[in-house]
């Protein structure tokens, strides 16, 4: 069996989340129609797929699904210090 | 000035003797009960029967995402709503929505939210819980999402008054729509609880049924925990002739005190003053009350009092009128209470049919009055009472009222 990437983890996460919309590596929160809420809501779903914090100051900048993927990517490799930023 | 009549003129309910005003009224019609075994089990539990809702998907009702943002009371709420608004045939211009407002009723809130949230975090030691947690959790939730989905604008607000909590809902909407604060509601309640931090709750307190619920017997064995939703549109008498809507009822007369007494069990005096103040805002003489709804919980602590209470107010009147107690059907809903028992008296009077109690004698030794036992039964109602007397002694009584459309 192929181990999932983290792109194909994130897209199918985030798909599960919305409806009629297809959900792609270069979608933008804005065209997926979401809000603030949305957005949080869609997040912590990622945060339970992976077992990882997303720190509040990263969680603001995000806009895209490529964002999510490079955040998620960042704090995996230990990039992003997520306990101390809490 | 003269205060304007306020009438009913749409109706929506989901319960566990119906997910809509039709279901619901043929289960209390025909005398079926929603009481059935919990699914899954609890073997802990003292008792083992609930009145859940039955065959209901969530997902023929919201698409997942905002299904995802609606804990199972909310959603009972919305759905009543959606219904009553049709019902009502009445389409929301921009005036019109911003002269309209939702009250609500719900005492837990979002319990089934808060339950698998807790859980998570204390049973499974998780590290996060949802960010819809706290949305999902606040009882006001209703309110807010029906007044999102239709655009209402005036003032949306939830009262929380354990089981009297959507007979304050439409009794506070009745003095805001004659107050003239606002032209049409959106009134009624929504409870969830049969989740299982809940049933061992009300386990504790050593008062739910490990039967069936039999209101006025010589030795109730209890309530029955249930759950649900009931909303009814309000409006003016003048603005439902106006468009030529339907009327089911008139909203007569609202009455509300405290027992200032126990956390648990009923005074004589408060229920008393209750209804006799449901009486006088609505103008109406104890001859002129032909049906009550009874709290009827079906406890030793409620029902003998309720009995004794509207002796009182009676007196040699009280032979005449019929009781009955529908929480034996549809189980004791808490904040949706108020509003089932409400939308149950304002179908008896529209279609002149006495919704049965479940009965099984003997009789409690302190109650002559006419109990409607097991089996509806005809009757001219030219008005009713519909009672709820909540643990820590809030009482409001609801009076409605025959309209001329009615007879």
């Amino acid at each position: 069996m192929n181990k999932e990437s983290v792109e194909e983890r994130v897209i199918r996460v985030i798909g599960d989340a919305v409806d009629n919309f297809e959900v792609k590596a270069d979608s933008s929160f804005e065209e997926m129609e979401f809000d603030s809420l949305d957005a949080l809501d869609v997040l912590f779903d990622v945060e339970e797929e992976f077992d990882i914090k997303i720190p509040n100051e990263a969680a603001k900048e995000i806009r895209t699904i490529r964002d999510v993927i490079t955040g998620v990517e960042r704090i995996l490799a230990g990039d992003i210090p997520t306990e101390a930023s809490e | 000035m003269n205060e304007p009549t306020i009438v009913v003129t749409g109706l929506g309910v989901i319960s566990a003797i119906g997910n809509n005003v039709s279901e619901f009224w043929k289960s209390l019609e025909s005398g079926t009960s929603g009481i059935a075994p919990l699914d899954p089990p609890e073997p802990d539990l003292n008792f083992s029967n609930v009145a859940a809702v039955r065959n209901f998907d969530p997902m023929d009702h919201f698409e997942s995402r905002q299904q995802r943002n609606l804990d199972r009371s909310t959603q009972f709420g919305l759905i009543a709503a959606r219904e009553a608004i049709a019902d009502s045939g009445i389409s929301f211009n921009d005036r019109m929505a911003s002269r309209t407002g939702v009250i609500t009723g719900c005492s837990i809130g979002g319990a089934a939210t808060q339950d698998a949230a807790y859980e998570k975090l204390y049973g499974q030691g998780g590290r996060r819980t949802s960010p819809m947690t706290i949305p999902n959790i606040m009882p006001s939730a209703g309110a807010s999402h029906i007044s999102m989905e239709f655009g209402l604008r005036g003032p949306a607000f939830t009262i929380s008054s354990a089981c009297s909590s959507s007979s304050h809902a439409i009794g506070t909407a009745l003095s805001l729509l004659r107050s003239g604060a606002i032209d049409v509601a959106i009134a009624g309640g929504h409870e969830s609880q049969l989740n299982r931090g809940c049933l061992f709750a009300w386990d504790a307190l050593r008062v739910v049924s490990p039967t069936i619920c039999l209101p006025f017997s010589a030795d109730p064995p209890g309530m029955i925990l249930g759950e649900g939703g009931a909303m009814m549109v309000l409006e003016t008498l003048e603005s439902a002739q106006a468009r030529g809507a339907d009327i089911y009822a008139e909203l007569a007369g609202f009455g509300m005190n405290s027992d200032a007494h126990h956390l648990t069990a009923p005074s004589l005096e408060g229920p008393t003053d209750a209804m006799r103040a449901a009486l006088t805002d609505a103008g109406l003489s104890t001859s002129d009350v032909d049906y009550i709804n009874a709290h009827g919980t079906g406890t030793v602590a409620n029902d003998a009092n309720e009995v004794r209470a509207i002796e009182e107010v009676f007196g040699e009147e009280a032979e005449a009128l019929a009781l009955s107690s529908t929480k034996s059907w549809h189980g004791h809903t808490i904040g949706a209470a108020g509003a089932i028992e409400a939308l149950a008296t304002i179908l008896a009077i529209h279609r002149g049919v006495l919704p049965p109690t479940i009965f099984s004698p003997p009789l409690h030794p302190d109650c002559d009055l006419d109990i409607v036992r097991n089996e509806s039964r005809p009757a001219q109602i030219r008005a009713a009472l519909s009672n709820s007397f909540a643990f820590g002694g809030l009482n409001a009584v609801l009076a409605f009222r025959q309209t001329a459309s009615n007879r």
